[in-house]
C-alpha cells in the first residue's frame, strides 16, 4: 500500500502526459489543415506566373528606356519628332487604329451543308462563341484581329442584337473570316487544343485555318471616343 | 485489499487516457490515408518556394514603380517638345489620347463598379458550378459595358487593352495572364447612368446572371474611379510602315 502522499503526484504525472498528448494532437491537426489549402505545385504555378509578369515588365521598361534615350539624344529637332511619330504609330497599331501586317492565320467559319431535318436552333452561332474565339486567340499571343474586315479595338464589343451579331456598330454575318496577326503555328495549335473544331461542328459549322507568312488587317474605321476619362498625372 | 478512493480515481484517469490514445491512433490513420503526408524535405522545399514567390512579388512591385517613373519622364519630355513646336503639340495631344484609349496610362473618371463574387452558401445538393463566378460571366459583363459606351475597364487592378484576354486555367481566372481571385471588381469609366441602366435593364446581363446563377452581384455608380495602366509586353507588334 502506497502512502497517501504519493497519490497527488501520480495524478499530476498522468495529467501532464494527457495534456501533452492533447497538445501534440491539436498541433498536428492544425498543420495538416494548412498544408491542404495550398500545395507545392500550386505555389510553383504561382511562381511561374509571377516570373512571366516580371519578364513582361522588364521588356516594357526597356522599351520606354529606349524611347527616353532617343528623345534625350536627338540629332536634331525633326528627329525627336520622328521618334514621337514612330511611338504614335506603334500605339495606334496596338489599339487597332492603324493597319497591321505580319505573319498570321486566317480562320474561316462557315456553314457545313446539312440535311433538311437538321438545322434550326442548334445551327446558330452566338456572340459568346465569337468572343470566346477572339479571347483565346489573344490569350495565345495574337497581336491583332479583325473579323470580316472589322478590327478588334480595346473597347470592341461583340453582341447579339436581335438575330444578328453586331461588332461595335457593324452587323457581321456568316461566313466569318477571322484574320489574326501572330505566330501562325502557336495560334493554330491553340485553336486545336481548345477543341474549337469540335465545338463548332456541333452547330454544323466548319473551321478552315490557313497559315500565312504575310497578312494585313485593316484599321478600325471609327475613332476612339474619350469623354469621361482623364489621364492621371504623376504626383496628383 | 480494500478499495480506496484513489483506485477509482486512477481507473477513471487511465480509462480516459486509453480512450485518447486509441482515438488519436484512429485519427492519424484517417488523415494519412486521405492525403499524402508532408515529409520534412517537402516542407523545406515548400517554404523555399513560398519565400521565392514573396521575393518575386516584391521585385515586381519595385519594377512597376520604376516603369511608372520612366513613363512619367517620357511624357514630361514629350510635353516639352509639344511646347516648342506646333507640330509637336498636335502629335502630343494625339499621343496622349491614343495612350489613354489603348490603356497605356493610368486614367481617372466617373463610371460604375460591378462586383461579382462566389456565393457564400454552397448547398450540399445542387451544382457547385452555379455558385462560383466563371470567366465567361466576367467576359459578358465587360462586353456589355463596352457595348454601352465604357471607355476603359479594369478587373482587380488589371487594365484591359486590345490584346487582353480573360481566361480560366484550372480553378483560377487569368486576366492579362495575371491570376485574379474573387471578388472580381470590374471598374468601368463612362457615363455612370448609361452604364448602370444598360447593365440592369430587364433581360439584361445582370438579370441573366441572377436568373441562371447564384453568384453575388453588386452594381455601384462612382463619381471617381482610378484605373491603372496596362503593364505588359506591347513591344512585339509588327507595324506597317506608312508614315
Amino acid at each position: 500500500m502506497k502512502s497517501k502522499k504519493q497519490i497527488p503526484l501520480i495524478i499530476i504525472a498522468i495529467s501532464v502526459i494527457i495534456g501533452f498528448m492533447l497538445a501534440v494532437q491539436f498541433k498536428s491537426y492544425n498543420a495538416h489543415a494548412k498544408t491542404d489549402s495550398k500545395d507545392i505545385s500550386q505555389i510553383r504555378q504561382d511562381l511561374q506566373k509571377e516570373m512571366e509578369r516580371h519578364r513582361r515588365i522588364l521588356t516594357d521598361i526597356s522599351k520606354y528606356d529606349q524611347l527616353l534615350y532617343e528623345y534625350e539624344n536627338p540629332l536634331n529637332h525633326s528627329d525627336s519628332l520622328k521618334v514621337m511619330k514612330e511611338e504614335l504609330s506603334r500605339i495606334k497599331a496596338l489599339g487597332g487604329l492603324a493597319e497591321m501586317e505580319g505573319s498570321g492565320l486566317i480562320i474561316t467559319i462557315q456553314n457545313t451543308p446539312v440535311d433538311e431535318e437538321d438545322g434550326g436552333y442548334l445551327s446558330t452561332i452566338f456572340d459568346d462563341d465569337l468572343r470566346y474565339v477572339v479571347n483565346e486567340l489573344f490569350g495565345a499571343g495574337a497581336h491583332g484581329i479583325s473579323i470580316n474586315g472589322n478590327r478588334v479595338t480595346p473597347t470592341t464589343a461583340i453582341r447579339n442584337v436581335g438575330d444578328e451579331i453586331q461588332m461595335d456598330t457593324k452587323i457581321i454575318r456568316l461566313p466569318y473570316e477571322i484574320k489574326v496577326v501572330g505566330d501562325p503555328n502557336v495560334l493554330e495549335s491553340a485553336m486545336k487544343l481548345r477543341g474549337f473544331e469540335e465545338y463548332f461542328a456541333i452547330v454544323n459549322k466548319k473551321i478552315i485555318m490557313k497559315k500565312l507568312d504575310k497578312i494585313v488587317i485593316p484599321a478600325y474605321d471609327g475613332k476612339g471616343m474619350i469623354r469621361y476619362m482623364k489621364p492621371v498625372k504623376e504626383g496628383s | 485489499m480494500k478499495i480506496h478512493r484513489i483506485h477509482i480515481y486512477l481507473a477513471l484517469v487511465l480509462l480516459s487516457f486509453g480512450f485518447i490514445v486509441s482515438y488519436s491512433v484512429q485519427f492519424t490513420k484517417q488523415t494519412t490515408s486521405g492525403t499524402l503526408p508532408y515529409s520534412d524535405d517537402q516542407w523545406e522545399k515548400k517554404q523555399e518556394l513560398q519565400e521565392k514567390l514573396i521575393e518575386e512579388q516584391a521585385q515586381i512591385q519595385e519594377l512597376e514603380n520604376q516603369l511608372q517613373s520612366i513613363k512619367h519622364k517620357v511624357s514630361e519630355f514629350e510635353e516639352k517638345m509639344g511646347e516648342r513646336q506646333a507640330e509637336g503639340k498636335e502629335l502630343l495631344s494625339e499621343l496622349e489620347e491614343v495612350r489613354m484609349w489603348v490603356g497605356l496610362v493610368p486614367v481617372t473618371g466617373s463610371g460604375v463598379m460591378v462586383i461579382l463574387n462566389d456565393s457564400k452558401e454552397v448547398p450540399d445538393l445542387g451544382n457547385v458550378n452555379d455558385f462560383i463566378v466563371h470567366e465567361e460571366n466576367i467576359r459578358q459583363v465587360v462586353n456589355e459595358l463596352f457595348a454601352s459606351g465604357a471607355e476603359a475597364i479594369s478587373i482587380n487592378g488589371q487594365r484591359l487593352t486590345t490584346i487582353s484576354s480573360i481566361r480560366c486555367v484550372g480553378p483560377t481566372v487569368l486576366v492579362n495572364e495575371v491570376k485574379v481571385v474573387p471578388p472580381f471588381e470590374i471598374s468601368a469609366i463612362g457615363n455612370p447612368d448609361t452604364l448602370s441602366t444598360a447593365l440592369s435593364m430587364p433581360q439584361g446581363v445582370l438579370q441573366n446572371l441572377k436568373d441562371f446563377t447564384n453568384i453575388e452581384i453588386k452594381l455601384e455608380k462612382k463619381d471617381k474611379l482610378n484605373l491603372p495602366a496596362y503593364t505588359g509586353d506591347t513591344q512585339k507588334l509588327v507595324v506597317k510602315e506608312d508614315l
